[in-house]
């Protein structure tokens, strides 16, 4: 059913063509749009964002306009969480998370909570400054439980390798679920190198017999920028079965050494699910003759100054189940590097000004071009033999099953 | 020949229009005789057979070239001798005339029994008792025991004949090329032998007839040198006839059919024009004097009729000379009275030709008129009568009584403009007829003649985009449109997403589109009906085209099964076009894709006799396309109906009809894992009879309809998949199973919608007619059972105060009970029919239109300008994030809106000429608004909203130029206002990634639509001897090669960042070429 919701292909003809396209609608923007970005994690903390929309145009190519009104000038954001047992959750805000954060660890989840925002801004009018305050609230929320994460495998169809899982509901019937996870995965870069280059005395020297490569291995995290959404309706029984949550080509670094997936699983409601698919349909056009157009959707927060006021965003309540699965290097296909390792031409320019732009001596090399077969001193760029240049981190996670460093 | 349009002529014309002065519309309305249209509704408008046909053309309608000749006339029992006779093979009439110099009159053909004309003779058969044989002259060639008959008709082509070639059948010295209509002419032979007529197509025909002597034949043929390819058949039939005659000189059959007419009755009678016999015993010049009453100044309206004058190749005198002289001026008076039933006719025209004066007849038909001394010549006219030219001497006042002759109905109607001053004979407002010839000759993607693409260059018709295979017409939604296709419903009328129409244009003949006026036979949509028609077969010969193109090919066959009664005619088309899909790049993702479709007409018309016709036809169409690994669309059509005419005396028709109607569509997944098959369909049966009725001025029709349908919303299974799949290391094993989608299906609904009509089309007088119906349909639903219905009424008025200026005003209320349910931007095969049931409403809309319409130029140029203003109640749009798939609780996502539509449609129709088409103007709105109320949650707030096919400004132009009558170029020019879209407004984070906000629904508005089209059609030669006929289109498709945006697109790349996108679906110059074969 998702399949068919996402995959309708375009059914274009042969001279049908897709253009770039700037949009040029005019900011229409309605200032009080704010959208409430959070989820009730019972066992967890909680984390609410609260921000504005922002224009079309704006740093359109960025990608990562937050706009967190928190950190706004002029406003004032406060976040309460409360339960149906009439207990309240004050929210302290974690600049480093940008959100604000609520401690629901030992939340019950047999209560109902409902979350609470004010926004208090202040506005320049007729010469004085005045305080204008909204308030914004969720209905009560029931705390969905999260379904249990049976198993997380690894295949490859040989060109992408697929992390599945396959969880249940406890309950029966119509169940939806979120999952979202973190990635971390050890790399190493692809050669090492025998040689380096002295600045000072501005001459390539072979490697020391008991130098130890210490940006060899790195490691590096990463987060999803869209949750995998699962619904089981329509479905003979209530479980997600090799549901599909994430996939990489073989290539990529991620399988190189070693991968491993924090997964968790969260449950929805199922008009927190259509919120959601519908959020991301509208997100990812696909531009198919035959996709459903896009439509606005309402969330679950409603301003209480103004009920018709547009909020963007749909808060959930729900536990979560978080399951760990490591993956070694069966699965890689390394890349061939070597088109990497160049032989520098010194009569262009000297060592050091290679050095100096960021390549690094790595070994002896064959290159052929043509009938040409040159063995000489490769170089290649400081990625390709420093894990850390490449964007990888020392810090090895704690949970981290080798002893590699 | 007449060529009337030179410039003052076209002043003086405009003047008297202007001045309403209908007397000059005698000679406008003769160009008309072949601009009416078929003639389905001839009650609404009599043919007028006129003698002169006012424009320009190649060849001549006469019999032959020889014009008037003296003959004999054996005429309602009497025989006439020395009149000067023609025959008008057009409409197979005999034309008499006094002189060279007067107007000729056409005889009343069931009084002709046979006459002679420059030496030959002429018969007709029917009268003499040859019930087989065809109505009209035949001309006997060879008088025998078994006569033999030669048969000329003319029929009116397009284009400009050949100066000397066999399509004129003699050399025109009036021949001009640049004229494009003629008259081509048909020859037939025919036989009487043993009471049977025969026809004769060539030599062996005869001898065939007389096996026994074939070999004498043979030998006489060579040993005369007879025969050979240009020896003409009427003169080789005689000769042969006369040799098996042998010299005995048996009796021939003239003498022996004709025996029982006598000459004699007097001399120098001139036929009636009404057939009824006026003995007059005086001689043609000379009045013996005391057949007048004497006039004195008194205008006498007494009963003493003077004259009674029927006939007019006579000279009447009115009044006395006194004293040998005449009086200067002189008063006619009379009575004009209708020939059937004497009553007196008011409101006939009696023009004076010298003077140019006029009177009416008032409502006893008296009329009184002035006018000089001498010669003169009255013209008495009358809508509905034929007319009347009479010469008369004034010498003083005097009488003349005279009874108008009825006016006889031509049967044939010309190829060329059948279109044109339709709208003014009709009451029906907003219907556009196009007639597969015109439908051609429009160049269309991958040039086929497309009936969807001609209902598209229409005013008033849209589609939201190229790939969009519905049309919407007046602002109604694509669902709103009844198709119809021979009496069945046609659910999907397009293949290949909207690229090729499900109709084959080798076997549709004509298309009828009523946007407004929708007659009250029709009910269930509540916009249009597009009705067609398909082709009858042959009757007379087996024949079939063979077309081919770039991406399908067309073949079409038809012919008699028993000549003269039965005939087929079948069709098919198929597509290839997978392997254009294979050159498409890897990346497109439609490099693996395929399309296609095919489809199959077949019809089967059988004549009972001329007044019973059985119909029956079938048609199947399946498509498939698949455009990624996993996903396949299928749908298929199958109908099937049978159709029985009864043609009543008096202009009637009962008709029934019943038939079947299947659409199916297939949505296959085959995704390992959630994998799924999905059908759906749509079965229907109806059972429709209609009668129609001519009572004095009114056409009454009734009928009843009764429409069972059974709707499958979804039956869903889980896919079945068995494959091989390899592993990562190598190894191959075979995988079967089912995938985990569990199996549901919705319940088929059930209903009947019955539905009972009265009609009546009134013509109240010349110039006004009014036009009433009233429609009760229903709805019945099984399980739960559920009930809806109500009365439909239709109204339309018509008044023509002047010739061809004509005003129309109408009010249609329609109700809907199936329903489409779509979300995507364009309409696609799976998207979900709904039956009203408990809980979904019909959906009910009412429309009211007026509109003025003229032609101009001679009757070249039909001009119009429509308004109308629509409601629709209940139109069923989705809610946000609606599921519309197998949904059991459809309702639920669905909201009733009322929607709003109004418009102003312009259009210029040039329908002869070298230059023909339409040019066409229009501007519409169409609103929705949410009813109820849903708060903020309703679509936009509950304010009104764009519809989806709401484009304002829509300029189309559809024209054909014929360079010669071989080759003719057609241009298609069609802008619209971009259609509305619902755009991102903002940006924002949100759970790691970038989202888009959206606007109010429909409320921005894509860059404008403009498209240009060319094509070069050429037809085939005149050659007919060649065995096949070949004609091909080239032509390009997006001439400027515009990068029309079917939508805009954006998307934040799963959340990375944002990208628009547009999307044209022919964004560049396509051009095509097509073959054509007849054979």
């Amino acid at each position: 059913m998702k399949k068919y919701l996402a995959i309708l292909a375009a059914a274009c003809s042969l001279w049908s063509c897709i253009y770039p396209f700037s949009p040029d609608f005019g900011d229409e923007l309605d200032d009080d749009t704010i959208v409430i970005d959070g989820t009730v994690l019972i066992g967890q903390e909680s984390k609410v964002a609260v921000r504005k929309m922002v224009p079309l145009t704006q740093a359109a190519s960025s990608g990562t306009t937050r706009q967190d009104l928190s950190l706004e000038k002029g406003y004032t954001v406060s976040v309460r969480l409360e339960d149906s047992a009439g207990e309240t959750y004050p929210a302290h805000y974690d600049p480093y998370a940008s959100a604000h954060v609520i401690n629901t660890v030992s939340a019950s989840s047999d209560r109902q909570y409902r979350l609470f925002v004010e926004i208090a801004r202040q506005v320049y009018a007729d010469g004085t400054f005045s305080t204008e305050v909204r308030h914004y609230e969720t209905p009560w929320l029931d705390v969905m439980q999260a379904p249990v994460i049976d198993a997380i495998t690894f295949n490859t169809d040989g060109v992408w390798l697929e992390v599945r899982a396959d969880a249940h509901a406890e309950k029966e019937g119509d169940a939806y679920f979120r999952f979202d996870y973190e990635e971390t995965w050890e790399f190493h870069p692809p050669f090492e190198p025998e040689f380096f280059f002295d600045v000072g005395s501005g001459r390539i020297l072979p490697m020391p017999e008991d130098w130890e490569n210490d940006v060899y291995n790195c490691w590096l995290s990463a987060t999803p920028r869209e949750q995998v959404l699962y619904s089981t309706r329509g479905l003979v029984s209530p479980k997600a079965e090799h549901c599909r949550i994430a996939r990489f080509p073989r290539g990529n670094n991620r399988c190189q050494e070693m991968y491993s997936i924090l997964l968790k699983s969260m449950a929805l409601t199922r008009e927190a699910y259509e919120y959601h698919e519908t959020l991301y349909k509208n997100s990812n056009q696909g531009g198919s003759l035959f996709e459903t157009t896009p439509s606005e959707i309402r969330g679950n927060i409603t301003c209480v100054e103004d009920s018709t006021a547009i909020v963007l965003g749909y808060v959930s309540a729900t536990t979560v189940k978080t399951r760990r699965a490591f993956m070694d290097g069966r699965y890689y296909m390394a890349p061939n590097y070597e088109f990497e390792l160049f032989h520098p031409d010194y009569t262009d320019m000297t060592p050091l000004q290679y050095y100096a732009m960021g390549y690094r001596p790595v070994k002896e090399w064959t290159i052929v071009t043509g009938d040409i077969r040159q063995t000489a001193l490769a170089w290649a760029q400081r990625r390709c033999i420093d894990c850390v240049a490449d964007g990888g981190s020392k810090i090895k996670p704690a949970y981290w099953p080798n002893d590699h460093r | 020949m007449y060529y009337i349009c030179n410039m003052k002529r076209c002043l003086l014309l405009l003047a008297a229009i202007l001045l309403f002065s209908p007397l000059l519309a005698q000679e406008v309305l003769e160009e008309s005789i072949f601009s009416k249209a078929a003639g389905t509704n001839s009650q609404l408008f009599r043919g007028k057979v006129v003698n002169r046909y006012a424009f320009r053309y190649n060849g001549t309608y006469f019999w032959s070239p020889s014009g008037f000749e003296k003959g004999d006339v054996m005429y309602n029992g009497k025989l006439y001798r020395d009149v000067s006779l023609n025959i008008d093979a057009y409409v197979h009439e005999l034309a008499a005339r006094i002189d060279e110099t007067t107007s000729s009159i056409y005889l009343d053909r069931s009084q002709v029994a046979w006459f002679t004309k420059g030496g030959d003779r002429f018969v007709n058969l029917r009268y003499l008792g040859v019930e087989q044989a065809p109505e009209g002259f035949f001309q006997l060639i060879h008088d025998g025991p078994s006569p033999v008959f030669l048969r000329i008709d003319k029929e009116f082509q397009s284009s400009p004949g050949e100066k000397d070639g066999e399509i004129i059948g003699y050399h025109d010295p009036d021949y001009d090329p640049d004229v494009i209509t003629y008259f081509s002419q048909l020859k037939r032979f025919y036989i009487l032998k043993d009471g049977e007529l025969i026809r004769l197509r060539r030599m062996r025909d005869l001898t065939g007839l007389y096996k026994d002597r074939k070999k004498e034949i043979r030998r006489f043929i060579s040993k005369n040198a007879l025969g050979g390819r240009d020896y003409p058949l009427e003169r080789l039939f005689p000769q042969i006839m006369a040799f098996l005659d042998g010299d005995g000189r048996p009796a021939g059959w003239f003498a022996q059919h004709t025996d029982r007419w006598h000459e004699g009755g007097g001399e120098g009678f001139v036929p009636s024009v009404s057939g009824q016999v006026i003995r007059e015993d005086s001689q043609r010049k000379d009045l013996a004097a005391g057949f007048f009453n004497p006039e004195t100044e008194e205008i006498s309206y007494g009963s003493e009729s003077d004259q009674q004058v029927t006939y007019q190749n006579k000279v009447y005198e009115i009044g006395v000379p006194v004293d040998g002289k005449d009086a200067p001026r002189g008063k006619v008076t009379g009575r004009v009275t209708d020939s059937q039933d004497g009553l007196p006719i008011p409101g006939t025209v009696i023009w004076d030709e010298k003077t140019s004066t006029y009177v009416r007849s008032d409502k006893d038909g008296r009329y009184s008129i002035s006018l000089p001394a001498g010669e003169n010549m009255l013209h008495f006219s009358e809508y509905t009568k034929e007319d009347l030219h009479l010469r008369i001497i004034v010498h003083g006042n005097g009488g003349l009584d005279v009874v108008m002759p009825e006016k006889i109905t031509t049967l044939r109607s010309a190829i060329v403009s059948a279109e044109s001053m339709a709208s003014h004979r009709t009451t029906k407002m907003g219907l556009e007829r196009v007639s597969m010839k015109t439908i051609s000759k429009i160049p269309s993607a991958f040039g086929e003649g497309d009936v969807l693409k001609a209902v598209l260059t229409l005013p008033g018709v849209k589609s939201v985009g190229e790939a969009s295979s519905g049309f919407n017409v007046r602002g109604g939604a694509s669902d709103q449109n009844l198709i119809l296709f021979n009496d069945n419903t046609i659910y999907n009328p397009s293949h290949m997403f909207g690229i090729f129409s499900s109709f084959n244009p080798d076997i549709v003949d004509n298309m009828e589109l009523y946007k407004s006026s929708i007659p009250a036979e029709y009910g269930g949509r509540i916009s249009s009906v597009l009705n067609i028609r398909s082709k009858e077969g042959s009757m007379e010969k087996v024949k079939g085209s063979l077309g081919i193109g770039l991406l399908t090919s067309r073949f079409h066959l038809e012919g008699p099964l028993a000549k003269g009664k039965t005939s087929f005619i079948m069709g098919g088309r198929t597509t290839y076009s997978d392997w254009l899909l294979r050159q498409m790049p890897k990346t497109s993702g439609y490099a693996n894709g395929s399309a296609s479709f095919s489809d199959v007409n077949l019809g089967v018309t059988h004549r009972f006799t001329e007044d019973d016709i059985l119909q029956a036809s079938g048609y199947w169409a399946t498509d498939r396309f698949a455009f990624s690994n996993d996903t396949t669309f299928r749908y298929r059509n199958l109908n099937a109906s049978l159709r029985y005419t009864h043609k009543t005396e008096g202009g009637g028709a009962l008709t029934v009809s019943t038939g079947y109607d299947h659409f199916y569509n297939c949505l296959e997944d085959g995704d390992q894992l959630i994998g799924y098959t999905l059908e759906t369909y749509i079965r229907q049966a109806f059972l429709k009879a209609g009668w129609t009725r001519v009572f004095g001025n009114h056409t009454v029709g009734a009928g009843a309809s009764a429409v069972g349908y059974g709707l499958s919303g979804g039956d869903l299974k889980p896919y079945v998949f068995d494959n091989e799949v390899e592993d990562a290391d190598g190894t191959v094993h075979r995988e079967k199973g089912i995938t985990s989608v569990e199996a549901a299906s919705l319940a088929t609904e059930y209903a009947i919608e019955p539905a009972v009509y009265l009609s009546d089309t009134w013509v109240l007088s010349d110039v006004f007619s009014l036009d009433a119906g009233i429609r009760f349909s229903g709805f019945l639903t099984r399980a739960p059972s559920h009930f809806y219905g109500g009365p439909e009424f239709r109204l339309s008025g018509k008044y023509t105060p002047v010739e061809n200026f004509t005003v129309k005003a109408g009010v249609n209320t329609m109700k809907q009970y199936i329903h489409l349910i779509s979300n995507t931007s364009s309409i696609s095969p799976m998207d979900t029919w709904k039956l009203s049931d408990a809980r979904i409403r019909p959906t009910d809309g009412w429309q009211g239109a007026g509109g003025v319409y003229w032609t101009v130029f001679d009757s070249t140029v039909d001009l119009s300008l429509e308004g109308y203003w629509k409601r629709m109640y209940r139109y069923l749009d989705y809610k946000s994030g609606a599921r519309l798939s197998m949904n059991p609780n459809l309702a639920d996502d669905l909201v009733e809106t009322t929607g709003k539509a109004y418009g102003v449609e312009f259009m210029a129709k040039k329908t002869v000429g070298r230059l023909n088409g339409w040019i066409s103007y229009s501007y519409s709105r169409t609103f929705l608004r949410e009813d109820g109320d849903r708060g903020v949650a309703a679509i936009n707030g509950g304010a009104w909203y764009n519809a989806p096919y709401d484009k304002p400004h829509d300029l189309k132009l559809a024209l054909n130029y014929a360079l010669t009558h071989r080759y003719s170029i057609s241009v298609n020019v069609d802008y619209s206002t971009g259609r509305p879209v619902t755009v991102p407004v903002g940006q924002y984070f949100y759970q790691g990634g970038l989202r888009l906000a959206y606007s109010a629904r429909n409320s921005y508005r894509i860059p404008d639509y403009f498209r240009l089209d060319a094509a070069v059609n050429i037809d085939p030669g005149h050659y007919l001897k060649a065995l096949a006929h070949t004609s091909i289109t080239i032509g390009v498709y997006n001439v400027t090669g515009r990068k029309n945006p079917y939508s805009v697109y954006f998307t934040t790349n799963h959340g990375n960042q944002i990208r628009g996108y547009m999307l044209s679906v022919f964004a560049t110059q396509i051009p095509y070429i097509n073959l054509n074969i007849l054979f």
